[in-house]
């Protein structure tokens, strides 16, 4: 094994452990938004077991007492003053759909 | 003689550096409008094959090319950049000129507002000559997961670009723009810069504003230029680096004056090499070939080349493809078909969220959509996502001791050079492991740059195809960075060489 | 209350900050703008947008966390809450979610004691920051929705209570005395009806004496204090009948449905969204530098509590110290006033009665006050002093207010329109005896126990005196010269 990880033909003769079913694919795309068809939802579960199975590695480094990776931090210079900025002049160009200057979307219920 | 760093020393008028068009138009030995239709002309014969362009702005470009003139004439001061036609990946902001980000779900989106990118390259008076080409929502490495014509090497059009920035590396290589624009997740400059021979440059993260770049995954993503040489990178940077008020990862160091830096040469500087790396089964030998004779060049530039280690960098891949599904899902929930882009309208709002996401998103976005919610769910975040921001600390840590014995690490930028268009469809994860040189840097948030380091031997299955050289500098080590690689550059000719679609052209 | 179960409630709250900009870009804020004209690329969640934090913003949350005592955090951190909703641009909020700015701390709940009889004080869990979403309109009849994105963006601190509250009266207070709070340090308006005070409560009843919590639900969109009262008791009510009849409570999100009194399930906890909360890479830590917080302490205007608790040493009655710490303006009206020497619970009836009525009804704030603090201090001095009579003091006053003349002292007024007291005995009695000799049949009337001919005695002195008797000497002379043993003449 190489020392930048499993290659692709090492993966390939492994079987799959971490198996995504055709269920929690549909989960995970209601989930995001997508709604998948039978046959790509498949095509997915079957591209994301093998994905995962590479992930896997990540379990197994040691990070005990290791801090989650920060962006830089810049004491008070990272704000802002309170100062109001320009509107846009055309908020509502380009919106797929609009009345009475509001954006049009099919009724929902709230919750 | 002249040094290399002069104008006047290059091929000629027909591939000018972006240093050869700005002086000419600065001192009025050319006309910005005429460069402009030099390239439009090139663009015109290498397009057709080439796809490089998703779209051309000829209006505005002209526009912006007569207003320059017309600045020239009247005495007006002119920028760094007077009359340079550049490209612009599809993921940069343009007021008034459509921005898709290679997408359909943003397909009729214009803008109303200027990014940083396009407003500072505009005001040191370059001409922007369209938008580039790319893997949706700068998604990939072969610029070939797009729902508009896919982008060919100009070294082989049955080849890959390389990408994301694929299109970028491909107008520059083919001369349809002097120099381009990309953005740098995990590599998609400089693999891109690798596989067309040209040089591309990711700068430390926070260098240059995010302000007005679509966002894939945000704590990784940067941009940079791709250029046709070392020096008109470093132009191109000290445009667009400093610190941004619309951008609070901005950085706001300094900015030194990185031509100046490319005069200093390699003398004395520690080139650091991860010998393990090299032994990576997916790393073609002429590829290691022509790294060991990049090293060679430094090291004849006076550079010393010492052993380092990075022992969690063969975690790096994986960890990469966490934190960037994750931070992709996230920026993409905004894609809704509700207030810009494209709306399938249906009779229910989550029918319409629905249908609108998957219709305007493609396969390879959808994949990484899926993958970054799997990571980020409740009961797997501490597993995937946490674990993989761990792991960064601890891949962080090792750059951070490899740079305490070295000045810059060298390694080839891509496994190999590139690979035949549709070989790696479907197969992801093939894709996702021939980052494995370049997403170290976007981990650690260091400056790195991919130079052409020569190329691959023509065979009965592929034509000779360029190889890059990649180097990496600490956080804000630019000035280091281009050092070097001006050194190396200066002792090759590997990037004064052209694909030979483009040099028939020309 | 069932004698069985007691109730346990926390409050969520959001308040939008008084900023000239959003939480996160420099669009500018505003309450009742035309729809979507309070908008910037940002706010609409472009593609390449990115959030900045509003140091105005900032400062304001340090206001609140030092003013409830809460720990703060140097460094805290910001995260995305992803859900899928027409008024949230970027199909995420930016919140603090593990690592808030502030938490712990209390607010003081006036009018509620503990089990000591001490003020009650309620803990916070935290406060952080986090930005607003836009407006929904559902239109009648119509098979779509409305959005507005003017409020999207908008600065909000979401102030989190411990379950501690005890009733819905106890809830009720606590978020007045928060409204009161962040009105005084001037970071909201703080005003339930435009939306910049917000309430959502988490309601739990237990067996009496038990420690452990039971199941909570939460009510949303808790938008005047009478509905959060009621819609406390309604859910207390839901809770307890199921728990009576046997059955258990499950957790579940609530919305009140004021005209029915009741409590609705809108999704129980098993449907609850997974948010899949991100730390936000857009944003570095938020580092809170040291100095202002030292700055904004030293710069605290008087607290609410500290208020209440000064006046209660000066003999000042509770309601008052309420109403004059939950109206910043008018107590420092009163301070004006005791430092000018007024006694403080003499002064404290004036404001609150006879200032703060003549104010409201010509919408005046304390601070436009025609009758200043220490002309009214002058005139409580001198109805102490038996100098006027209260009554003739009300008519100063209006006179005061009235003419709006600075240069003119309560004194002044006094002289010139012949409001000064008679407190010589003598003079007094020199009027009353004149009335007695005048009227010898009511006199004899009198004493013979028609006793209610008392007052045709005073009215008669004051019409002769035009009410400038004093009053007390009046009933001092009448007793006597009245009295059936007292010796003629």
């Amino acid at each position: 094994m190489a020392a930048l990880g499993p290659s692709r033909a090492v993966l390939a003769s492994a079987t799959v452990m971490t198996a995504v079913s055709l269920a929690e694919c549909h989960e995970l795309a209601t989930l995001a938004r997508l709604s998948l068809d039978d046959a790509e939802a498949e095509r997915f579960a079957a591209q994301l077991g093998p994905i995962l199975d590479y992930l896997e590695q990540l379990r197994a480094v040691d990070t005990e007492g290791v801090p989650e990776h920060l962006p830089p931090s810049r004491p008070g210079s990272a704000l802002r003053d309170d100062q109001p900025g320009p509107t846009l002049a055309e908020p509502l160009r380009g919106v797929p759909a609009v009345r009475d200057d509001q954006v049009v979307v099919p009724k929902f219920k709230e919750d | 003689m002249a040094q290399r760093g002069d104008p006047q020393d290059d091929a000629g008028a027909r591939w000018p550096t972006a240093r050869a068009i700005a002086a000419g138009v600065r001192d009025g030995s050319r006309r910005a409008t005429e460069v402009l239709q030099a390239f439009e002309a090139r663009a015109d014969a290498t397009e057709p094959a080439i796809h490089a362009y998703l779209l051309r702005a000829r209006d505005q470009a002209r526009a912006a090319a007569e207003a320059i003139d017309a600045a020239r004439e009247a005495g007006r001061p002119l920028g760094p950049l007077a009359g340079v036609p550049i490209g612009l990946k599809d993921i940069f902001v343009t007021e008034g000129i459509e921005t898709r980000c290679g997408s359909r779900i943003l397909e009729g989106w214009v803008p109303p507002y200027a990014g940083t990118h396009a407003r500072r390259l505009a005001e040191a008076g370059a001409v922007i000559t369209g938008k580039l080409a790319m893997d949706e929502f700068a998604m990939g490495s072969s610029s070939q997961s797009t729902p508009y014509p896919a982008v060919r090497n100009p070294w082989s059009p049955e080849h890959v670009p390389g990408g994301s920035s694929g299109g970028s590396a491909a107008a520059v290589a083919a001369g349809s723009c002097a120099a381009a624009l990309g953005s740098d997740t995990g590599g998609s400059i400089r693999q891109p810069a690798s596989l067309c021979g040209v040089v591309g440059l990711k700068p430390s993260y926070g260098r240059v504003s995010r302000h007005g770049m679509i966002a894939f995954a945000s704590s990784l993503d940067q941009a940079g230029p791709l250029t046709r040489d070392v020096r008109d990178a470093a132009v191109l940077l000290q445009v667009l680096a400093g610190p941004d008020p619309h951008d609070a990862t901005c950085l706001d160091a300094p900015v030194p004056d990185y031509l100046a830096a490319c005069e200093r040469g390699a003398q004395g500087l520690r080139v650091g090499v991860h010998r393990a790396a090299l032994d990576h089964e997916a790393l073609e030998p002429e590829v290691r070939e022509a790294f060991e004779r990049s090293l060679a060049v430094l090291a004849d530039a006076g550079a010393t080349l010492v052993d380092v280690e990075l022992p969690h960098a063969e975690h790096a891949v994986a960890t990469y493809y966490v934190l960037c599904t994750a931070e992709a899902a996230s920026n993409l929930a905004r894609y809704d078909g509700i207030r810009y882009g494209h709306r399938e309208a249906r009779p229910s709002l989550r029918q319409t969220y629905e249908a609108t996401r998957e219709r305007g998103f493609g396969a390879e976005v959808k994949r990484r959509v899926l993958l970054g919610t799997f990571v980020l769910r409740k009961e797997s975040y501490a597993a995937y996502y946490g674990q993989a921001q761990k792991v960064r600390s601890l891949i962080v840590r090792d750059y951070a001791q490899a740079f305490a014995r070295c000045d810059l690490l060298a390694s080839p930028t891509a496994p190999g050079p590139a690979f035949r268009r549709g070989e790696r469809d479907e197969d992801p994860l093939a894709m996702y492991l021939s980052d494995v040189f370049t997403v170290g840097a976007n981990l650690a948030g260091l400056a790195a740059i991919s130079i052409p380091a020569g190329l691959s031997h023509a065979t009965a299955e592929r034509p000779a195809l360029p190889i890059g050289v990649q180097l990496s500098a600490p956080v804000l080590g630019e000035p280091t960075l281009l050092a070097a690689a001006a050194a190396h550059e200066d002792r090759s000719e590997h990037h004064r060489r052209r694909p030979p679609t483009a040099e028939a052209i020309a | 209350m069932s004698p069985a179960y007691e109730p346990v409630i926390g409050l969520e709250v959001h308040c939008q900050l008084q900023t000239a900009s959003k939480m996160f870009s420099a669009c500018p804020v505003g309450i009742g703008a035309p729809p979507n004209t309070l908008v910037d690329p940002y706010t609409l969640g472009l593609p390449g947008t990115l959030p900045v934090p509003n140091a105005q913003a900032v400062r304001h949350g340090i206001a609140l966390a030092l003013a409830c005592g809460c720990e703060l955090h140097p460094q805290s951190r910001f995260a995305r809450k992803h859900y899928f909703y027409p008024d949230l641009p970027k199909g995420y909020q930016i919140t603090q979610s593990d690592h808030p700015y502030a938490t712990g701390g209390s607010l003081e709940v006036p009018g509620f004691t503990d089990a000591h009889g001490q003020p009650k004080r309620v803990p916070l869990t935290r406060i952080h920051f986090e930005e607003d979403a836009g407006k929904n309109t559902h239109v009648l009849g119509e098979d779509h929705s409305l959005v507005d994105y003017n409020r999207a963006g908008a600065p909000l601190l979401e102030i989190v209570s411990e379950p501690a509250l005890g009733s819905p009266d106890e809830a009720a207070a606590y978020l007045r005395e928060l409204r009161t709070l962040v009105r005084t340090l001037g970071i909201s308006q703080a005003n339930m009806e435009e939306g910049t005070l917000r309430c959502d409560a988490n309601v739990s009843l237990r067996p009496r004496g038990q420690a452990t919590l039971g199941t909570r639900c939460e009510i949303k969109n808790l938008n005047s204090f009478r509905f959060l009262a009621q819609a406390i008791a309604a859910e207390i009510r839901r809770q307890l009948d199921l728990l009576e009849r046997g059955e258990a409570v499950v957790m579940a999100t609530l919305s009140y449905d004021p005209e029915r009194d009741r409590t609705r399930i809108m999704r129980t906890k098993e449907a609850a969204a997974d948010y899949r909360y991100l730390p936000e890479p857009d944003l570095p830590p938020l580092s809170i530098p040291a100095a202002w917080v030292e700055e904004i302490r030293s710069s605290l205007p008087p607290l609410p509590a500290a208020r209440r608790a000064r006046y209660a040493q000066q003999g000042i009655a509770a309601d008052d110290a309420v109403l004059l710490a939950a109206e910043p303006e008018l107590g420092d009206y009163l301070d004006r006033m005791l430092d000018a020497g007024a006694p403080g619970p003499k002064a404290a009836n004036w404001v609150t009665g006879e200032l703060l009525a003549k104010l409201r009804s010509d919408g005046r704030d304390p601070s436009a006050s025609p009758v200043s603090p220490e002309a009214l201090a002058e005139l409580v001095g001198m109805v102490e002093r038996d100098e006027v009579s209260g009554r003739s003091a009300k008519a100063i006053f209006a006179t005061l207010y009235t003419e709006a003349d600075p240069s003119q002292s309560p004194r002044a007024i006094a002289e010139r329109d012949g409001h000064r007291q008679l407190s010589d005995d003598a003079a007094i009695e020199a009027v009353v005896r004149e009335v007695l000799e005048g009227s010898p049949g009511q006199v004899q009337q009198y004493r013979a126990g028609k006793t209610k001919l008392r007052g045709y005695f005073v009215g008669q002195v004051m019409k002769r005196t035009q009410g400038r008797a004093n009053p007390r000497v009046l009933n001092e002379l009448l007793d006597r010269l009245l009295d059936p043993d007292a010796p003629e003449g």
